[in-house]
């Protein structure tokens, strides 16, 4: 007995009518992929490249022209699909005559979640996205962190299973983009299968698993993302507190056989990003283990 | 832990109230209720209003109180009408424009609820603020009735003394008096303004479903609405005047042209209860009828539509 | 696009289709109503015109009432003012709006009957033949209104009475046919006894129909409350000495009037009447009888002068004569 794929687009095509004349644009052309139930999958690729469509057509925004989109096993254009997901959209506003707390409530209600199990979740979430404090504040009233942060609340209210993020960092913050991406792994850890769209490649990096990239419509390179990235040929070592008679030995020990070149050694850079948050703590945060992040001391 | 349903329902009245009590709450904090206060001056206002006469015909306290209830049912007819319009005009586009539309949709919301839920927000809306303005019309209109009475009463006494009238005369006047006061048939009529505005809020809904600019819509719902007015009167005319020897085609198209617009003739009920006729139950009924026809036929094409519709 | 202009003909065809099959309904609808008089005709094209373009939306948005209130103030306007050709076209857009509420037919008559006939009875810069013109024609056009009024409303029981009224004032031209059948519409309408009553002074002033008037006159006093006006007992007894009915059937002087006292001051009073019409078969020789019975003095005698000097000069002292007297 096997577990449907969490995701999975076969042969997806969707056409739009341009004004008249220029008659029909492919926004999507045979795209297929399966993400895996408990993955992190990445869509990159520039804008205006069919990443959004995509991910409306299978979340039932948009008809497919051609090509089938299932969630868990069900037809996207169903309804019942919908059941499972949650939906981060890009910029999303919500209501903003909501509040933080109203608006959790709202969209739970939609899925069909009652009180007290409600009340508890929008409690729990509220502290997951460190909003507790501005729970009872309009939406007008919330920064751009903030709304994406109730964004994210919002689409895990009803327990999804499988969670679609579009450009989830796009304009948030370091800091802000830090917790998102933690509260991506720590999703993660709990078996839920990610599915975003980002032009952002840094942040991708690291935080997906696989990753598809598509361009103008097609998805031209697709697999594990640490074999895609991988410079085959080369290897990298890194250590902590090693004297330079070691590094000296190490390099002997190197060239010495056939083949290998010594290409590099020295301190390895740690990433702006790094720096940043090493000078500028986050505030504190209940949960979360820290993770280890690479380059940092 | 959550319990999904097997099926998500293809209707479900509980997901569309919640839709609907979020609409009405989006329109409450728009601040739509100040129009109520302008209501309140105006009847206040109209309240010591007295008509100029001297000596003239007895049915002026009628008259009266017909000024102060066609001013004030005029701005309640306003007011449904208003929000009727813009306020479902508005709905759907700016859903669409902020994209809140794509995060109800990615949840598991039918696009049905959708629509019902947004529709039934205003007039929930709608309803709640003809009720208010009813009751301080009605009360208003109560403490005038009474005054006139009084007067006419004390006349009547004068009359029935001086040997000129009897008991019977006397009742007479007061019924008179007391049918342009608040009666069961101006509720309805209150009621009629109610449905007349359900209509055209339809009318927007579906009109909307045609088109992402709040602005478009209006001006073209506006339309619709005096155009039915008008082809409720120019109706007969065509009606009878196009069935002359004419082609066949070009009677059927305008005949089907003028049948297309909603019918909003019989609600000039209003007016007659106004000047103070009585409105029997049945003809509200008849009015009812034919308003959920309206309503429902305009919110299922706006379903038939909506549903293809690319976000 | 094209998905766009599909969907559009599919909502004009389906709403083409169902307004063709509920047409049938609309119609008995809308026709039901406006026989119950619940509904208006369409505006005429006339009165489209005068409302102006902001009258028009409202009255087409469905709220005549409101148009017609403000008219009528502008009426009052023009009352005020003394234009009353204007007044009377304001009236004919208020009736066209509103033509069941009874009182804009009322007002807009009385204005006319009323105020503009006086009015133009020595209406400065108006030449005299011409103001007598006017007068009658603002007259017959304040008739022509409740005329109009009750064709619009044939079951409007007083506002047949306020027709018969306008026809049988005192100072206006007087028809006393017209006001006859005014009041016996009202009266069978509404079964109220003063239009009953007056039906019957309307009656009896036409002097070729005295049977009828006679026939009402037992109608009328077969209503104990009428009785007791003076101008129904002195009707009654001059159409009484008219019919002259068989004994038993003849109502003597103290039934109808309560005492010879009574009579006598009635009967003196009513004298004068025929002056306006009235019969008043049988007077002379009674009020002879009764001031012989009363021993009244030539001075104050009632027919010893013209009516109208009478009732001014000697009218006090001869009540006072009676009622002291016996």
């Amino acid at each position: 007995m096997s577990t449907p794929p969490a995701v999975e687009v076969h042969n997806l095509v969707k056409d739009f009518r341009g004004p008249l004349r220029r008659g029909t644009i492919r926004a999507v052309n045979k795209v297929s992929f399966q993400i895996a139930p408990g993955e992190v999958y990445g869509l990159i690729g520039p804008n205006g490249s069919g990443k959004s469509t995509t991910m409306k057509a299978l979340l039932g925004l948009v008809a497919p022209t051609a090509g089938r989109c299932a969630i868990f096993g069900k037809d996207a254009t169903k309804v019942d699909s919908r059941r499972e997901v949650g939906f981060l959209p890009e910029n999303p506003y919500f209501y903003k005559h909501l509040s933080g707390r109203e608006t959790l409530r709202f969209f739970g209600k939609l899925c069909g979640m009652r009180d007290p199990e409600l009340r508890n979740r929008t409690n729990e979430l509220l502290e997951l996205v460190d909003l507790t404090e501005a729970r009872h504040r309009r939406l007008g009233g919330y920064s751009k962190g903030m709304l994406q942060r109730i964004g994210l609340a919002q689409a895990l209210v009803q327990n999804p299973r499988l969670l679609v993020l579009d450009e989830p960092t796009a304009g948030v913050d370091p800091i802000g983009s830090r917790q998102i991406r933690d509260l991506i792994l720590e999703l993660r850890s709990q078996g839920i299968t990610v599915f975003l769209c980002s032009h952002l490649l840094e942040q991708v990096q690291q935080v997906c698993d696989r990753v598809g990239i598509i361009d103008r419509g097609r998805l031209v390179r697709e697999g594990r993302l640490d074999d895609l990235v991988a410079i085959e040929d080369q290897t990298e070592i890194v250590l902590a507190n090693a004297p330079p008679e070691l590094i000296e030995d190490l390099r002997r020990l190197a060239t010495a056989r056939k083949g290998v070149r010594w290409i590099r050694s020295g301190h390895p850079r740690t990433t702006l990003e790094g720096l940043f948050l090493r000078e500028i703590p986050a505030p504190a945060r209940p949960t979360n283990p820290p993770h280890p992040e690479p380059g940092a001391s | 832990m959550n319990q999904h349903p097997a099926r998500t329902p293809f209707f479900s009245p509980r997901r569309v109230m919640i839709l609907a009590g979020n609409t009405f709450t989006q329109l409450v904090r728009m601040k739509i209720f100040y129009f109520l206060l302008i209501f309140i001056v105006i009847a206040i206002v109209l309240n010591f209003f007295r008509l100029p006469h001297t000596v003239g015909p007895e049915s002026v306290g009628a008259e009266e109180l017909r000024s102060l209830k066609s001013p004030l049912i005029g701005v309640m007819k306003l007011f449904a009408v208003i929000l009727g319009i813009a306020a479902t005009a508005l709905l759907i586009p700016r859903d669409l424009e902020d994209r809140t539309l794509y995060t109800i949709l990615a949840k598991p919301v039918p696009r049905l609820d959708y629509l019902l839920g947004k529709f039934l927000g205003v007039l929930a809306l709608i309803l709640v603020g003809l009720a208010a303005m009813a009751i301080l019309l009605n009360v208003v209109l109560h403490f005038r009735t009474q005054e006139i009475l009084a007067e006419r009463m004390a006349l009547a006494d004068g009359m029935i003394e001086r040997g000129y009238w009897t008991e019977a005369d006397r009742q007479g006047e007061r019924l008179e008096v007391l049918r342009h006061g608040p009666t069961w048939s101006l509720q309805g009529a209150l009621l009629a303004v109610f449905l007349e505005a359900a209509v055209i809020a339809a009318a927007a809904l579906l009109i909307s479903t045609f088109s992402s600019s709040t602005l478009f819509t209006v001006v073209i719902t506006t339309l619709v609405y005096f155009i039915g007015h008008f082809v409720a009167d120019g109706r007969e005319f065509w009606l009878r005047t196009s069935s002359l020897g004419e082609d066949l085609t070009v009677h059927l198209a305008s005949r089907a042209l003028v049948v297309m617009f909603p019918d909003f003739r019989p609600f000039g009920v209003v007016d007659e209860a106004i000047a103070g006729q009585a409105l029997p139950p049945s003809v509200l009924g008849a009015l009812a009828l034919s308003s959920f026809f309206y309503v429902g036929i305009y919110v299922v094409l706006s379903w038939f539509v909506f549903s293809d519709k690319e976000i | 696009m094209i998905t766009t202009f599909r969907n559009l003909a599919v909502v004009f065809a389906v709403l083409a289709a169902s307004g063709l099959a509920r047409l049938p309904l609309d119609e008995r609808l809308t026709g039901g109503l406006r026989r119950r008089g619940l509904l208006q005709e369409p505006l005429s094209i006339e009165t489209r015109e005068d409302l102006g373009q902001t009258g028009l939306a409202i009255a087409l948005g469905g709220l005549r009432s409101l148009i017609a209130s403000l008219l009528n103030l502008r009426a009052h306007v023009h009352w005020e003012n003394q234009e009353w050709f204007e007044l009377e076209q304001t009236y004919r857009t208020i009736h066209a709006l509103q033509p069941r509420t009874r009182y804009y037919w009322e007002v807009a008559a009385w204005h006319l009957i009323s105020n503009a006939y006086r009015d133009y009875h020595d209406k400065p810069g108006v030449p005299p033949g011409r103001r007598r013109e006017l007068q009658k024609r603002f007259f017959e056009k304040g008739i022509g209104f409740l005329e109009e009024g009750v064709r619009k409303n044939p079951d409007d029981w007083r506002l047949w009475a306020t027709l018969g009224f306008s026809h049988s004032q005192p100072w206006r031209p007087r028809n006393d046919a017209a006001a006859a059948e005014a009041y016996r519409r009202a009266y069978q309408l509404s079964g109220n006894l003063q239009t009953q009553r007056h039906y019957l002074y309307a009656l009896s002033r036409i002097p070729d129909n005295r049977a009828a008037a006679w026939e009402t006159a037992q109608a009328v006093w077969a209503a104990p409350h009428n009785r007791k006006f003076p101008t129904v007992r002195s009707t009654y007894y001059a159409l009484q000495q008219w019919a002259d009915p068989p004994p038993s059937r003849t109502l003597g002087i103290e039934e109808i009037f309560g005492s010879r006292r009574n009579a006598l001051l009635n009967l003196a009073d009513s004298w004068h009447l025929k002056e306006q019409g009235f019969p008043v078969y049988g007077f002379r020789e009674t009020i002879e009888e009764l001031c012989r019975e009363f021993d009244v003095p030539e001075e104050i005698h009632p027919l010893r002068h013209p009516p109208r000097q009478w009732m001014g000069r000697h009218r006090g002292a001869f009540r006072d004569w009676v009622r002291r007297n016996r």
